[in-house]
């Protein structure tokens, strides 16, 4: 499902992120990426939804080259996969309702199904009652947890989350893994960049290991 | 279905944005409105010029002065005759006095001047209106009658009418191009502005997915309707405008009785002047749209 063959990111003024990257991921896997902060991970995962491509070698995600990939085929090959970005990348100037219903509208849903699909998701992560909110009146937390909807709400293929529960509490976190997997269990490829050793460990998944651009793997 | 759904996310989306930065849509109807209000006073002149230049040539008016000895009866005689010929609708025989009454109306010194000469000197005349010009060759016809001392056609007139008619033409043409020009140029700009205010929520969109028609199309809405808006403001400020100086103005003119006869535009007219407008909006939207790269 994600391949990297040899692949090397290097930045402007030479800040090189990833060296010489070789792994795959299987569909359906569940897999971790772990490592320091600078470490690359941010990196890896901007690679397989091409906001980035590599400076060396290659990545395939979705039997999708992404060098080869033409712009005009960007949006199709994206809608594929659901990021959870560290960030969050909400909307501002729309509810959280909006939020999620743009995903749906952008892959062309009906208007009857929105608003169900929308309510579904945002049952998933405890966060019906604030449908009509805006992200700025939600906190922390509570704005990842939505970006987490918005990134499930199309079942996609492939989902990337970068730190997905770096603002939860640990009882949160762990029932955002449970959601995790149960999406992982209907047989997306879940990859998650995370600091959280704790849940590493506690999860027992394949994990990447990432250092000043080095890729080491632990399979548990 | 696929293309309802999506034009109609379009057209909310759209409307959100255009709602979203007021102050900016505002100062482009503006700018579109004060263009389209001086388009509708220039195509007002032109339509009324137009329309004048065209009854002048296909009914024209000619006046027969006939000779101050002649007498009313042989007048009388001349306006049935002519009457009875083909290709004429009216004929009217205006005797002295009331070319005198006349000629008092539009010019009030006229009283003064008959008083002068003890006595009015105007001749009887006959006024000839053609129906088909074609048909009829007045000068031809009258050549015969010794009464009539005098022909005046409008075509002398006519034909510097038209040539002056088509230089101001131009110009119109040219200002009303420049005034497209730059309308089209502010939504350019306006919309460039909208999109810069939005880079952020762009990028999102794109990062999730969205094809680039549904990031640019509510951009190309928002351009819309504020062409449709400043359309449709601006026809009305125009067409008062010309309605203020009809009624305020222009009456002053009796003795012109072109500036006096001004109509305002009909209906159709204001439907193409707005869609002009609506194609400015979506000209000037669409090209600032389309600068959007993809990330």
């Amino acid at each position: 499902m994600i391949h990297f063959f040899h692949v090397s990111k290097v930045y402007e003024k030479g800040n090189r992120a990833l060296h010489e990257v070789n792994v795959s991921i299987g569909k359906g896997e569940f897999v971790f990426l772990t490592g320091p902060s600078g470490a690359g991970k941010t990196t890896f995962l901007k690679l397989i939804f091409r906001e980035e491509l590599p400076s060396y070698g290659r990545v395939v995600a979705n039997n999708q080259n992404t060098i080869a990939l033409g712009k005009r085929r960007i949006p199709d090959f994206r809608k594929k996969i659901g990021v959870v970005f560290q960030d969050f990348k909400l909307l501002e100037n729309r509810t959280v309702f909006e939020n999620i219903v743009f995903i749906l509208n952008v892959l062309g849903y009906p208007a009857s199904f929105l608003r169900d699909r929308a309510f579904y998701v945002l049952k998933l992560v405890g966060l019906q009652h604030r449908y009509d909110d805006y992200p700025r009146q939600l906190s922390g937390g509570e704005q990842q947890r939505i970006a987490i909807a918005r990134a499930l709400v199309n079942e996609p293929l492939i989902l990337l989350a970068d730190e997905p529960t770096g603002n939860l509490d640990p009882d949160l976190s762990l029932e955002i893994m449970a959601l995790f997997e149960k999406i992982n269990s209907r047989g997306t490829t879940v990859l998650i960049a995370t600091h959280d050793r704790e849940m590493i460990k506690q999860m027992r998944k394949r994990t990447l290991y990432l250092d000043h651009g080095h890729l080491q793997e632990h399979r548990k | 279905m696929k293309l309802f759904i999506d034009f109609g996310f379009y057209i909310r989306e759209g409307w959100a944005n255009f709602t979203r930065s007021r102050m900016l849509s505002l100062f482009s109807i503006l700018i579109i409105s004060i263009s389209i209000a001086i388009i509708t006073l220039f195509s007002t002149v032109f339509f009324n010029v137009d329309n004048y230049l065209r009854e002048m040539e296909n009914n024209p008016v000619y006046s027969i002065f006939l000779t101050p000895d002649t007498s009313a009866k042989e007048g009388k005689d001349l306006a049935l005759y002519l009457e009875t010929l083909k290709g004429i609708s009216d004929v009217k025989l205006v005797m002295p006095d009331e070319s005198m009454k006349k000629l008092a109306r539009r010019f009030p010194l006229a009283g003064e001047i008959q008083k002068t000469l003890e006595g009015n000197p105007l001749p009887i005349s006959i006024r000839l209106r053609i129906a088909t010009p074609s048909v009829i060759k007045v000068r031809q016809v009258l050549k015969q009658y010794s009464i009539v001392e005098s022909i005046y056609s409008p075509h002398f007139f006519l034909s510097q009418l038209k040539s002056l008619s088509s230089a101001v033409s131009f110009f119109i043409a040219l200002i009303a191009a420049i005034l497209v020009l730059a309308s089209v140029f502010t939504i350019y700009n306006v919309i460039r502005i909208t999109i810069l205010a939005r880079q952020n929520d762009i990028a999102i969109m794109q990062l999730v997915g969205a094809d680039m028609k549904f990031i640019r199309a509510p951009f190309t809405v928002e351009g819309t309707l504020q062409g449709l808006s400043g359309g449709i403001l601006g026809a009305l400020f125009g067409s008062g405008l010309i309605y203020i100086i009809r009624t305020h103005y222009l009456v002053h003119f009796q003795y012109l009785p072109f500036l006096s006869r001004i109509t305002s535009l009909p209906p159709s007219y204001f439907v193409g002047i707005i869609l002009l407008s609506v194609a400015m909006g979506i000209f000037g939207s669409t090209m600032a749209a389309s600068r959007i790269d993809y990330v």
